[in-house]
């Protein structure tokens, strides 16, 4: 059960959120410029890290507001917490690991 | 006054809650609705609570609950020339109001419960969260309220969808 | 002879006597006693029968470690099965009876099973009793089997969750708990010290030992009272920490007080807690292990430090004649505690070369002291009778026996083990540590753990570890117990050995060591310490199990807490919810709604309402509840654009006024939603979405516009409880509404067919839209929530005269299927998309792109046999089964078998058409129109004829009227 920082609210427990998986996915288009593999890949391929995973949220039971965190899948530390149209930001393992 | 026909499921008996009577409730809406983060808005909307803080409008209240959204609730009259004064300020191209008087259940709960209640039904950390002039939409049981505090030792305000309002009743009731 | 109560010691309350019934028979004991204690004092030895073999057990424990004390309580639904005798408070009438056990716990009926002994060891279920069958057997070695009764009544007792946020949480209230609690409390943090027992102090409980020159005792006292004093300290005694999680988050079940006053609480009978901690110390101790040895499972060998606490606590001497076996100093407390208050030590049996032993003199000046020995076995069934003792060689085996020692108990010792549970739940890494044979956490890690918990052991002196004493080619292994609940055997872990089961995990679940309701906590080292042994390795190498919640059985309503009854998800009721039930309505739950589903009258089946509200509607009006269905408003200038992108349809060019039906798509071109668009004016629309999946559109709209277009400039709010909605349908709808006197024009010429209309409506303002799902002509009409009954009872008052009468969701179903219209979840499943129910209309070919576009054009999507909507009629009449496949005489290609090519998706015994009226998916079925086709319901057989949808007014006549 995380706590998670939500940017609007601040610190809540997990059970408020959902989380809805990999953040960043870029979608294709226009739609008559699309292979089939890449959309297939846009709507099922998914990475499944052991290390430090960008994922969007959804503060659902709360002020409703997406956001992207970056989650280290080993530890549950998480890094960051940006907005949802934010580009990944690099990532600084802050101190105490 | 509005005369909620769900009244007759609320424990009136309860002594964790009473129902406020007589109140008027606003939903302030601006554009744009974007995912920005505590972007601040055009001028009308400086001076405006942000970031889950309340502010006392002349005996009414007004609650920032999300970004670009706000409650603004109260006795009916307060809340009604609260509405005007701000009114005026709001570009109506960009801000829509919307009187939601007869679609929301207001609990006042007894500080002297609040406690247990708020302690069962949701994980808030509730000294931060609920500290006073702060509200907080969360999780209450397996619902979605919003609380708003007042000053300090005031009773906390609960706004609820009224189709909930048997299920929030029934939870209230097993704390008593 | 057995356990005899002292005359002074202990810290029981003696001028509270209690009786209690124990198996039937009446005993009494002392406010402050256990169960197992009070039966102990009363001279009980049998307190239970083991889980397989049904072999007579004894108290081994005085506290939650205790295996083999399974007992049942109470009776009818306050019945509580598998508790710990050491954990049952003793109160006034209180009824136990040892599960497992029939008739009795003295006189098992099957302790004959200890005779096929042979036949079951460990997994012998993978082995044995296969043929004919295994389900043969099955139902009776379970019956044997298992512990207590489940009660089969609903539970009448509550449990309640609460939530804390502190800075520091200490688990354990012994003495190294107390002293950080005080730390704690006085650097001015938020503190919170919770301990499993009803008092505080642990082991030091009645002890005679001082602390920093204090009486311990004393110390513990104003340790207490510090802590209470403190604004920000607080204290949950009788509370269990079960579970350690992510981000300081600790799982606490506390227990509630039996003999608290009764109504201050009513029912309650626990709290769980869920705190959040910055900082988490472990003070929970360690559990001291037994030795394995052939009858080590004899009612009278109890652990060494069990005696002590009984003795000390419970002012009861675990006996008469009394035999200390060990392999550490600590041990020999109890030997002098015991002797002290009465006892007569017959002999220790001490594991170690004298030269090892730190007590030697101080004890040889009381009793015999035998260096190099341990019990080779105990004799005695229903309680033991003597030790036979075998001193050992350097290399721990047997080198002679000695003479039999007569004597009642045998107190165990074979070392200390850390409770490292909490720290593991974490991924808090263990090592070995061979001064005290036992594994500690790795320090630093995200818990602190201090003291015992930690291996910090100040007395336990030089511990020789030894597997099992026994004799060459003996049979000892046989009844020589390592895990006593689940009855595994020293033989059993070499028999996993044998057959290769050698990970500590699989000797684990191969043998069931460790896997009983105690979890292994006196036998796990024992175990991996014999694995290790057979392996040839050290205990280092092999390793533990993984550690996992909860700690500690915990009722399984706890974890529920208010999730049951009334409350177990939150049902949603319609703001004329009163209305309805005055009307008779019979209410059902569609997904977190409760809604009408018919308004039976008189003696009506549910059939012949339907069947009346049915034709009502066809022939008069209907009144139908539908504040559930989703609303949505969007607005903005982007508004139009926005929903062009979301739906397949186009909506920016739709006139104010107007509305129409659509459908949302998934990215994977699938039917997420179907509804009503309405366009209120040129920047304000308003989504209708189905009741099941309103928080689910209006999360879809939300998550577009913040994630992937947050440059539009458009808000989304969701009005479903903001607006009531009344629909009236049938013939007599208009003139019904006219005299309600709105100030919308409602005539047919100012109000067709899909349009919407905004007004006001007994004095606050209202919106009407024409649109129909029953075929008849429909208004539905909303106003804000709270007049929802107003509206309804003027409704009613207006078009009684005429024939309204109130319809349910029934009716609705069945009217709409004669229509052929579709219902999501019926007709739709996760792949159905827009053309397979031929609505390739309501998919716009001059948009560029919408969600789901690229889908529509996929490999997948573009398949000639899809299945599509058709009509079937049967051709006898009847209604097909929902759910009939069907068939055709091309082989399946995967299974063998049939082929289905599509399914009943609903189905319905029609009132207006006197027949049966179905829909299905179909493969190709658009272009099969009037086949005759098989439906196969199990073994029933059909004949159907494949239609067109919508069997009743397909032109539309009636609701376009």
């Amino acid at each position: 059960m995380l706590l998670i920082d939500c940017p609007v609210c601040g610190q809540r427990s997990e059970d408020e959120f959902r989380c809805a998986g990999q953040a960043h996915l870029v979608r294709p288009g226009p739609p008559d410029a699309v292979t089939d593999e890449a959309w297939s890949a846009y709507l099922y391929q998914r990475t499944n890290l052991k290390g430090v995973s960008a994922e969007r949220w959804l503060h659902e039971f709360g002020c409703r507001r997406w956001f992207n965190i970056l989650r280290d899948t080993l530890t549950h530390q998480i890094l960051h917490v940006y907005p949802v149209t934010e580009a990944r930001r690099p990532e600084e393992t802050g101190g105490g690991e | 006054m509005i005369d909620l026909a769900l009244s007759s499921d609320f424990p009136r008996s309860c002594r964790a809650a009473a129902m406020v009577d007589g109140l008027g409730i606003f939903r302030i809406r601006h554009l744009p609705s974007g995912p920005s983060l505590r972007r601040s808005g055009p001028e009308a909307l400086a001076g405006l609570p942000d970031c889950l803080g309340v502010q006392d409008r002349g005996g009414a209240w007004l609650a920032s609950v999300a970004p670009s959204d706000w409650l603004l609730l109260g006795p009916a009259s307060s809340a009604r020339s609260c509405l005007d004064r701000l009114g005026s300020g709001l570009d109506p191209a960009l801000a829509r109001v919307f009187d939601i008087s007869a679609s929301r259940i207001v609990l006042e709960l007894d500080p002297e419960r609040e406690e247990r209640v708020l302690s069962a039904y949701t994980s808030l950390p509730r000294e931060q969260a609920l500290s006073a002039w702060r509200c907080a939409p969360t999780r209450f049981g397996d619902c979605l309220v919003t609380f708003i505090r007042r000053q300090a030792g005031s009773g906390i305000l609960m706004v609820l969808d009224p189709s909930l309002a048997s299920y929030v009743a029934s939870l209230l009731k097993r704390m008593d | 002879m057995t356990g005899w109560r002292h005359s002074s010691l202990g810290i029981i309350d003696r001028s509270r006597p209690i009786s209690f019934r124990w198996e039937g028979r009446s005993y009494r004991g002392f406010r402050g006693d256990t169960l197992a204690s009070a039966l102990l004092a009363n001279g009980v030895s049998i307190v239970g029968r083991s889980f397989k073999h049904h072999r007579p057990r004894g108290l081994l424990a005085a506290g939650l470690e205790e295996p083999s004390a399974i007992v049942q309580t109470g009776a009818g639904a306050k019945s509580l099965p598998n508790l710990r005798a050491t954990e049952v408070d003793l109160v006034e009438g209180l009824e136990a009876h040892a599960v497992n056990a029939w008739p009795s716990v003295s006189t098992d009926v099957f302790a004959s099973l200890g005779l096929m002994k042979r036949f079951i060891p460990a997994a012998f279920y993978y082995k044995t009793f296969m043929w004919p069958g295994w389900e043969l057997f099955e139902p009776w070695i379970r019956r044997l089997a298992g512990l207590g009764q489940a009660p089969d009544q609903p539970d009448p007792d509550t449990y309640e969750h609460a939530h804390e946020h502190v800075d520091t949480l200490i688990i354990g209230a012994g003495v190294a708990g107390l002293q950080a609690a005080l730390a704690s409390i006085r650097s001015g943090a938020a503190t919170l010290l919770i301990e499993h027992d009803a008092v505080a102090g642990g082991r030091a409980l009645g002890a005679e030992q001082s602390l920093s020159g204090t009486p311990v005792g004393s110390w513990i006292a104003e340790a207490l009272a510090e802590i209470d004093a403190a604004p920000h300290g607080r204290r949950l005694m009788r509370s269990t920490a079960i579970g350690l999680y992510d981000h300081g988050l600790a799982a606490i079940y506390e227990r509630s007080d039996p003999a608290g006053p009764p109504g201050a609480q009513g029912s309650l009978r626990g709290r769980l807690w869920k705190i959040r901690a910055r900082r988490i110390i472990v003070a929970a101790g360690a559990i001291e292990r037994p030795l394995v040895f052939s009858g080590n499972d004899c009612p009278g060998v109890m652990l060494a430090s069990a005696a002590e606490t009984y003795l000390h606590r419970y002012g009861v001497v675990s006996g008469r004649r009394i035999v200390l076996a060990a392999n550490n100093d600590r041990a020999y407390r109890a030997a002098f505690a015991l002797n002290d208050a009465g006892a007569e030590i017959v002999a220790v049996l001490d594991a170690r070369p004298e030269a090892d032993i730190g007590l030697l003199e101080i004890a040889r000046e009381r009793f015999p002291v035998h260096p190099e020995t341990l019990p080779l076995r105990v004799e005695g069934r229903d309680r033991v009778r003597a030790v036979r003792p075998a001193r050992l060689d350097g290399s721990g085996a047997m080198a002679s026996l000695s003479e039999e020692i007569a004597c009642d108990t045998v107190l165990v010792s074979g070392g200390w083990t850390p409770s490292v549970h909490l720290h593991s739940h974490l991924g808090g890494r263990l090592r070995w540590d061979d001064m005290i044979s036992s594994f500690v956490p790795v320090q630093p890690s995200d818990v602190l753990s201090v003291g015992e918990a930690a291996g910090e052991f100040a007395d336990l002196g030089r511990i020789r570890p030894i597997v099992c004493v026994e004799t060459p080619g003996g049979r000892e292994e046989e009844t020589a117990f390592v895990d006593l609940q689940n009855d595994v055997t020293l033989l059993d872990v070499r028999l996993a050995v044998r057959e290769n089961f050698r990970s500590v995990e699989h000797l684990k679940r191969y043998t069931t060591l460790g896997m009983a309701t105690d979890q292994g906590k006196t036998s796990n080292i024992n175990g991996l310490a014999i694995l290790a042994a057979e392996l040839g390795r050290t205990p280092a190498e092999v390793g533990v199990t993984r550690f996992r919640p909860p700690y500690h059985p915990t009722p399984i309503g706890a974890f529920a807490g208010h999730r049951i009854g009334d409350t177990l998800r939150p049902r949603r009721r319609l703001a004329a919810d009163a209305a309805h039930a005055r009307m008779g309505a019979r209410m059902e739950d569609y997904g977190h709604w409760s809604r009408p589903a018919f308004y039976p009258q008189a003696r009506e089946t549910e059939r012949e309402a339907v069947h009346r509200e049915v034709c009502a509607v066809r022939t008069a009006a209907g009144l139908f509840d539908a504040s559930s269905l989703g609303k949505i408003e969007v607005i903005g200038p982007d508004a139009g654009l926005f929903l062009d992108r979301i739906y397949p349809g186009s909506m920016a060019a739709m006139k104010p006024g107007r509305c129409k039906y659509a459908v949302m798509l998934s990215e994977h071109g699938t039917i997420l939603d179907d509804g009503v668009v309405a366009r209120l004016d040129a920047d304000r629309f308003l989504v209708g979405a189905t009741s099941g999946n309103a928080e689910k559109v209006a999360a879809h709209l939300e998550d577009w516009l913040q994630c992937e277009w947050p440059e539009l400039r458009v808000m989304t709010i969701d009005v479903t409880t903001d607006w009531a909605v009344m629909t009236i349908s049938g013939p007599k709808a208009r003139l019904i509404l006219a005299q309600l006197g709105a100030s919308i024009d409602v005539s047919r010429e100012a109000f067709p067919h899909l349009s919407v209309r905004e007004g006001s409506l007994l004095g606050v303002p209202c919106r009407i839209q024409r649109v129909s799902f029953t075929g008849e002509v429909s208004f539905e009409i909303s106003i804000p929530w709270a007049y929802a009954e107003d509206l309804h009872s003027r409704l009613m008052a207006s078009g009684a005269s005429l024939g309204l009468i109130p319809v349910g969701i029934e009716a609705i179903m069945t009217l709409r299927i004669e229509k052929g219209f579709i219902h999501l979840g019926s007709e739709t499943d996760g792949v159905t998309l827009p053309d397979d129910l031929g609505l390739s209309g309501l998919v716009s070919r001059r948009k560029a792109d919408f969600v789901g576009k690229r889908s529509l054009s996929r490999p997948e999507a573009l398949r000639q046999d899809r299945r599509q909507l058709v009509g079937l009629e049967a051709l006898d009449g009847s209604a097909p089964p929902i759910g009939a496949h069907v068939v055709s005489d091309r082989p399946d290609s995967l299974r063998g078998g049939a082929h289905s090519e599509g399914w009943v998706t609903s189905s319905i015994l029609s009132p207006t058409l006197s027949r049966g009226i179905a829909l299905g998916l179909v493969e190709a079925g658009r272009s099969r129109h009037g086949e005759i086709v098989i439906l196969r319901d199990g073994n029933r057989v059909l004949k159907a004829r494949i239609t067109p949808p919508g069997a009743y007014d397909p032109s539309g006549e009636r609701m376009h009227d």
